[in-house]
């Protein structure tokens, strides 16, 4: 896989998972699936996000790696050693927890101080590193304070600096952003990005927020109902989703399934379900079933281009998103198709109008071709917006 | 600033009355009722242990002190006689309330956190069982504790039916018997409060002082405890106070050996008929309970700022 290693990240995994599986026992006696074999590898000082829906297994597999939960069967290891069956209070792994779980009785320098008081630090030491911890997140001077008096995001800095104040090997932070408004959200996810650098730790990051997992993640592991879909960097998970799920899940895109009809000089004609004809860089053989993903943004609304195909369609509805154009188009054939325009420095729609018929145009390079997935249940055309 | 202020008010003033008015229409049924029922009945009492006794019971409306001197020592007059008997009884009432307070405690704490760990449906009915014993007379229940109990009761004759003993022990009319007797019957007083406090214990707050490297006796210490401190103290409360005071489980299993200090103060009611000498005794032991009170909650309410603020 064509990873590109930021200087810090070493190739040597920190975390091993080994064929984890973990069932649970609902309360009506059924049964349910959180990991079904997950292996993984997690390398040093990488900041890797555990991305999936809700019930995909994520938080099981972060909790497991905390020492919260035991796999049914798999193995587990930090730096070369099992640690499966350790109590987490014997794991150098600390956790942002979602809702921060910040001890009320106690003020936020105590908090933030509570990992070294329980180790038996000195008093001097302890005050000294507590301070620094809260210079760190920004809440320099705040440690008199009690945590029930600070907003929800300085409570989240709080969080983050008594987990980091011990220096463990491995941060888990389960959703910790969830709780904070959009604006303050997107701030905190470069301040993370950028602490994850300062400090050198691994962190793993549990979300199921795309957009969060692309901003700030070395790599992204997606998950969905217990197994992991795609271990890849921001841009392979997007350019180059494993499958149909993947592809849905990450960003916007047109998802679309067919067959190959012709192939020639490695490009491949597809034809989906509907008799849309589409063009792709592709060595399938013809008569194979695959699913297409066709990225918004590359699909233009005027002007020829080489090496490309177009497809005619009319204008169902136009999403005007600042910057951009969303147009949801249907083709010819019944297909929807949605293709992103950017704007021209003019004002208003650039002229375009409900009902209007219109000519996209796309590179060959532009659409991915997936081996097809069972059925398109778990992914939806427009999911992931 | 005048100006504002006389046009801003009148709604408010207005407001505030009608809130007011909400609040003592509100509060008056229970002001009401523990004016007649709780605060005139105490100073009756109040008053009494201070009169003269009367010949056959009731009072003489004269000034009289040494009521208290029988128990204290000073004043003394008028044929009263200091008897340290009366200091030893509210000693071993206090010693018994204590031990009442800490098995209540050692019972129901950890019985709380399985019953808070149950699912719902299980959960419900572990606290109708707890509050079960309420729908049976209290004097049939001790009354079981004395055939328990008793030589030829139900502890003894399995004994001895197994070997283990001779001859019957002498369980009951013993302090310890009393204290069962106390124990039995005001756990779910120390339950409820503490279950209460249990319950509302945040789970994630376990999990986070583990996470930080808190071994579970640690976590133990610095965090559920304090946590679940206030439902400690209250249970603590309302189980030393009806402990002290009680004197139906100690005279039906302590008899004559073990005198609570409910006990002494029946007996001057209505055996002795000498009505100032048990409202003087009832006092003191209300007095003891509120010194005790109040230095618990000061003791507990230091602690607590210390926690918050030093650390």
């Amino acid at each position: 896989m064509g990873y590109a290693a930021p200087a810090m990240t070493g190739e040597r995994p920190i975390i091993r998972i080994e064929q984890a599986s973990k069932t649970f026992r609902t309360p009506e006696g059924g049964r349910v699936v959180a990991l079904d074999r997950v292996s993984l590898s997690i390398r040093s000082n990488e900041f890797l996000t555990l991305l999936g829906p809700s019930g995909c297994g994520k938080t099981t597999l972060l909790r497991a790696i905390g020492g919260f939960e035991d796999f049914d069967s798999g193995n587990l290891y930090l730096d070369g050693e099992s640690i499966a069956g350790l109590p987490p209070y014997r794991r150098p792994i600390n956790t942002v927890f979602q809702n921060y779980a910040l001890f009320p009785h106690l003020s936020v320098a105590a908090n933030v101080g509570y990992g070294l008081e329980v180790a038996g630090v000195a008093k001097v030491e302890r005050e000294a590193r507590v301070t620094a911890a809260l210079e760190m997140v920004g809440l320099a001077g705040m440690g008199g304070r009690n945590p029930r008096q600070l907003s929800g995001g300085q409570q989240q800095r709080v969080a983050l600096a008594r987990a980091i104040i011990n220096r463990p090997k491995v941060l888990l932070l389960d959703e910790p952003l969830s709780a904070l408004d959009r604006q303050l959200r997107q701030s905190m996810q470069i301040e993370l990005k950028t602490l994850q650098h300062e400090l050198g730790i691994t962190f793993v990051f549990v979300t199921h927020d795309q957009e969060e997992a692309l901003t700030m993640s070395d790599r992204i592991a997606v998950l969905n109902q217990g197994s992991v879909h795609q271990l890849g960097t921001p841009t392979e998970i997007y350019d180059r989703p494993a499958n149909r799920f993947v592809a849905g899940f990450i960003g916007i895109s047109n998802l679309y399934a067919g067959r190959v009809a012709r192939t020639g000089q490695g490009i491949a004609q597809i034809v989906t379900e509907q008799g849309l004809v589409l063009m792709a860089r592709s060595d399938r053989p013809v008569g194979s079933t695959v699913d297409i993903v066709l990225r918004p943004e590359h699909l233009a609304l005027g002007g020829a281009m080489p090496d490309s195909f177009t497809i005619a369609a009319t204008i169902e509805q136009l999403v005007f998103v600042g910057s951009d154009l969303h147009v949801l188009a249907r083709t010819t054939n019944g297909e929807p198709i949605r293709a992103l325009h950017r704007r021209s420095q003019q004002v208003g729609l650039d002229g375009l109008a409900q009902g209007q018929e219109i000519t996209l145009h796309c590179p060959i390079s532009a659409p991915h071709v997936m081996t097809a997935d069972i059925p398109a249940a778990t992914a939806s055309t427009m999911a992931g917006a | 600033m005048a100006t504002m202020d006389a046009i801003a008010s009148p709604p408010a003033t207005g407001q505030h009355a009608r809130r007011q008015r909400n609040l003592v229409l509100m509060l008056a049924p229970i002001s009401l009722l523990l004016a007649v029922f709780f605060i005139v009945p105490l100073g009756i009492m109040a008053l009494y242990s201070v009169l003269t006794p009367g010949l056959y019971g009731g009072v003489e409306w004269s000034f009289y002190p040494y009521s208290y001197g029988r128990v204290l020592g000073a004043p003394l007059g008028a044929g009263e006689v200091f008897d340290p008997v009366y200091l030893d009884i509210l000693l071993r009432s206090l010693r018994m309330a204590v031990m009442t307070v800490l098995l209540t405690l050692l019972i129901a704490y950890p019985a709380a956190f399985w019953v808070s760990g149950l699912t719902p449906a299980r959960r419900n009915l572990a606290l109708f069982l707890i509050t079960l014993p309420f729908f049976a007379n209290l004097l049939i229940r001790i009354y079981a504790w004395m055939l328990i109990l008793r030589p030829s009761g139900v502890v003894n004759s399995v004994l001895k039916e197994l070997g283990f003993i001779d001859k019957p022990m002498m369980m009951i009319f013993s302090e310890g018997a009393v204290v069962i007797g106390l124990v039995y019957v005001l756990l779910p007083f120390m339950f409820l409060p503490v279950y209460a406090s249990v319950e509302r214990l945040n789970r994630s707050l376990v999990h986070a002082s583990a996470d930080l490297g808190a071994t579970p006796l640690q976590t133990f210490r610095r965090i559920v405890l304090p946590l679940t401190l206030p439902g400690i103290i209250g249970g603590s409360i309302i189980v030393f106070i009806p402990a002290l005071g009680n004197f139906v489980v100690a005279s039906l299993l302590g008899g004559a050996k073990v005198l609570m200090f409910g006990n002494l103060i029946t007996q001057q009611f209505l055996q002795a008929r000498n009505w100032p000498f048990g409202a003087a005794l009832a006092m003191m032991v209300m007095a003891t309970v509120l010194v005790l009170l109040f230095i618990y909650v000061f003791k507990i309410a230091r602690a607590d700022e210390r926690a918050a603020g030093a650390r």
